[in-house]
């Protein structure tokens, strides 16, 4: 979008968080089930509509739910 | 050149020229007078790390990670020059373990912040307003802890840390008058409340201009007082919610005490120090097994390297035989399990030190099965037949869900982002409809969505989430062209789009007339399998409802359910015949209220060996015809696959057909 000039897509930080990621909790594990001493987990998670913002320049997020027609229409 | 503030860019606000202070040296490049020649760089944290909420935790961590040397701000006890002391009554310890509070009497009220702090909290983003309410800010980005200095001629009696009474009132030093309820922790003299705990100072104590006495405080307010209650966010709420370091208000007060002799004098009063131990945060040792660092983590890291990580950080350690046993400092709110000190080390060592590895893991073949259309398929499809893919909000508006489906028990949120989200949807066609306005207020006159997503309904006292496949349209049948005349769409149109879809899927539908809520009571169909299951239904919105949702045409909509719509039959072959085939056609004259359906199904039953395709390619209503009837021209297509039909045998079927017609459907050949 910015290149990493900063914008308002990217709180002019120049960075876009896309992807969360970590370690599970063991209390999650717990909840489910799942022996937390014998297995760790790493869960992960993309934004898409972030990552489809990068690729295709799109600079405002709602648009992704306003369901326009003239957007729509730029993806078939 | 004369200059305002704002016109060098230094404040957002200026009322006149930049006054400089006496001994500010002629001559002297700005720039270097005021030190602007700074870097500012801006921290983002995370929620969990109110231990570098100010300056020395953010100088804490950068030592840490650069293997750099680094203390604490060491602050001399002040000395004691009098004797009065106002007494401090901590009614609410559970929320106020800790209350510090001291009087600094006969300070010089006019005594102006120096340069050099009133610059370091500017560029922290923070206004100066005086002497002594400057030190508290100060105080608080540097070391992290928030202080509040009362005007000590405005208190009557004593303080009290308590809850406020029902419908007490506060006026705020933002300007704000706000009605208190009980579960606000106020500090308050005999009289009233003075101020919202851990939050904001009341205007009626607070420091001004002719301030002499000050009582400075200094609490620990625990994160569960301020957290979520306080109906306003200020630096010192942030930093209460988030957790401050508990053992830190002796050394911040006596910071505080510091600076304000240093700025305005005073003479200064011993501390009151309330303390409930028992309601300080706890800080239970961890233990750190050695294995389960290599087993989290992926990389052996050598044991003097983690015991100097956790030393650095500042918290206590212990070597066991088979590991450590941590005790996190007061200013660590995060560390209560084994994986949060393996996080530290984590952190620390610095994620990127971590290897990367590729995943180890056995790959199976998938199975494609051809007795499910895959969801990909049917989107294509209606994207080709020209609609466009929606994704709308499972949270809907209410209002739009109860017109459409009023008999529908919904699920409610409880804490909804806005009123046009409050509840879960039972049909997909709340989304759509929203959607397709949103077009139609932007002059689009011929709108074509679907949708695939989950509908949200009570089943059995239990709330069920069923994947839905639904669609929208209105407007012209086709964009506008010279080919062919501008015409609506119909109910038709979006029927072949559905039956276009059980082409695919090979699955036998019937369209019955049906009556819902939502659809026009004489262009509704309900969609069932052979079996009678119902898979959904098709119509064209409710007059009533396209008036009152603010449609100007008319709206067709159609919700299928997936599970039960996208289920296959694989083809199955049948020998082809080599013998000709035969088509003959029928005029029959049924009453107007026998369907074509009814037709076919009656055919259909008679169970006819050679039947190969009914097509109806006629239907005639007027001249000719009684009133309340119609003609149906029908060609019935027959082949036998061991011999060609003979004249006989066809007049023989068709003859059984005519006859079964006439019984179940009353039809009659037209004369």
């Amino acid at each position: 979008m910015c290149g990493g000039e900063g914008c308002r897509v990217c709180s002019h930080t120049g960075w876009l968080e896309v992807m969360g990621c970590g370690m599970i909790h063991p209390e999650v594990f717990k909840s489910v089930n799942i022996d937390s001493e014998r297995y760790s987990g790493f869960a992960f998670g993309m934004g898409v509509e972030r990552l489809a913002m990068l690729r295709y320049g799109i600079n405002d997020l709602r648009l992704f739910f306003e369901n326009d027609l003239k957007f729509l229409q730029q993806f078939n | 050149m004369l200059c305002s503030e704002k016109e060098l860019g230094l404040a957002a606000d200026a009322n006149g020229l930049m006054e400089l202070a006496n001994d500010a040296p002629v001559g002297m490049d700005i720039r270097e007078y005021l030190s602007l020649n700074d870097s500012i760089i801006e921290v983002d944290l995370t929620p969990n790390r109110a231990d570098c909420l100010s300056v020395e935790g953010i100088a804490r961590e950068v030592a840490v990670l650069n293997k750099m040397d680094w203390s604490p701000k060491q602050v001399l006890d002040a000395p004691i020059n009098h004797a009065e002391l106002l007494t401090v009554t901590v009614q609410a310890p559970e929320a106020c373990p800790r209350y510090l509070g001291r009087l600094i009497k006969g300070i010089n009220p006019q005594a102006e912040t120096p340069l050099w702090m009133q610059e370091r909290l500017r560029r922290s983003g923070v206004r100066s307003l005086g002497a002594v309410v400057d030190v508290t800010n100060y105080v608080l980005i540097e070391l992290g802890q928030p202080l509040h200095a009362f005007d000590a001629a405005k208190l009557t009696g004593g303080i009290s840390v308590r809850y406020a009474q029902a419908d007490e009132n506060l006026a705020l030093l933002n300007g704000q008058t706000i009605k208190l309820d009980t579960e606000a922790l106020v500090i308050a003299d005999d009289k009233q409340a003075l101020a919202l705990a851990g939050v904001m100072g009341g205007s009626e104590s607070a420091v001004s201009d002719s301030t002499q006495d000050v009582f400075l405080e200094c609490a620990f307010f625990t994160p569960q007082t301020i957290a979520g209650k306080a109906r306003l966010h200020t630096d010192s709420s942030h930093r209460f919610e988030r957790g401050v370091d508990f053992t830190l208000q002796a050394r911040a007060i006596e910071r505080a005490t510091q600076l304000i002799v240093e700025i305005a004098g005073g003479s200064v009063g011993a501390i009151t120090e309330v303390t409930t131990a028992n309601t300080l945060p706890k800080r239970d040792a961890v233990t750190l097994r050695r294995q389960r660092v290599e087993k989290t983590l992926g990389i052996a890291i050598a044991d003097d390297i983690i015991v100097d990580i956790f030393q650095r950080l500042g918290l206590d350690v212990t070597t066991l035989a088979d590991g450590w046993c941590v005790t996190p400092s007061g200013c660590r709110f995060d560390i209560a399990i084994e994986a949060d000190l393996i996080e530290e080390i984590a952190r620390i060592v610095g994620y990127n030190n971590l290897p990367s590895s590729s995943l180890l893991m056995r790959s199976q073949l998938g199975q494609a099965t051809e007795s499910v259309l895959e969801l990909d398929r049917v989107k294509d499809l209606f994207v080709d037949r020209g609609y466009q893919e929606a994704i709308t909000y499972s949270f809907v508006d209410e209002e739009i869900q109860q017109a459409i489906a009023p008999n529908d028990e919904v699920v409610r949120l409880k804490n909804p982002i806005s009123a046009d989200m409050a509840v879960m949807r039972t049909t997909l066609w709340c989304g759509l409809i929203k959607a397709a306005l949103h077009n139609t207020n932007r002059q689009q006159n011929r709108v074509r969505l679907f949708e695939t997503g989950l509908r949200f309904v009570q089943k059995d006292g239990e709330t069920q989430q069923e994947k839905m496949l639904a669609g929208l349209a209105l407007g012209s049948a086709y964009a506008e062209q010279w080919g062919e005349k501008t015409r609506k769409v119909d109910f038709f149109d979006v029927k072949a789009d559905v039956e276009a879809l059980f082409g695919l899927t090979g699955c036998e539908v019937q369209f019955v007339p049906a009556e819902q809520s939502a659809l026009h009571p004489y262009q509704t169909a309900e969609i069932l399998n052979k079996d009678g299951q119902s898979l959904g239904w098709i119509g064209m919105l409710h007059p009533n409802l396209e008036k009152q949702l603010g449609f100007d045409s008319q709206v067709f909509l159609f919700e299928l359910a997936q599970d039960l719509v996208l289920n296959k039959t694989p083809a199955k072959f049948k020998p082809l015949s080599k013998y000709p085939s035969v088509r003959r056609d029928l005029a029959l004259i049924v009453n107007d209220d026998i369907t074509a359906n009814q037709l076919i199904a009656c055919i259909k039953n008679c169970n006819e060996p050679t039947l190969q395709d009914i097509v109806i390619f006629d239907i005639y209503r007027g001249k000719g015809v009684t009133e309340g009837s119609k003609s149906v021209a029908l060609s019935i297509i027959l082949q036998n696959d061991t011999q060609t039909l003979t004249d006989l045998q066809i007049d023989a079927i068709f003859s059984t057909l005519l006859d079964t017609l006439t019984r179940n459907t009353g039809a009659k050949l037209r004369d």
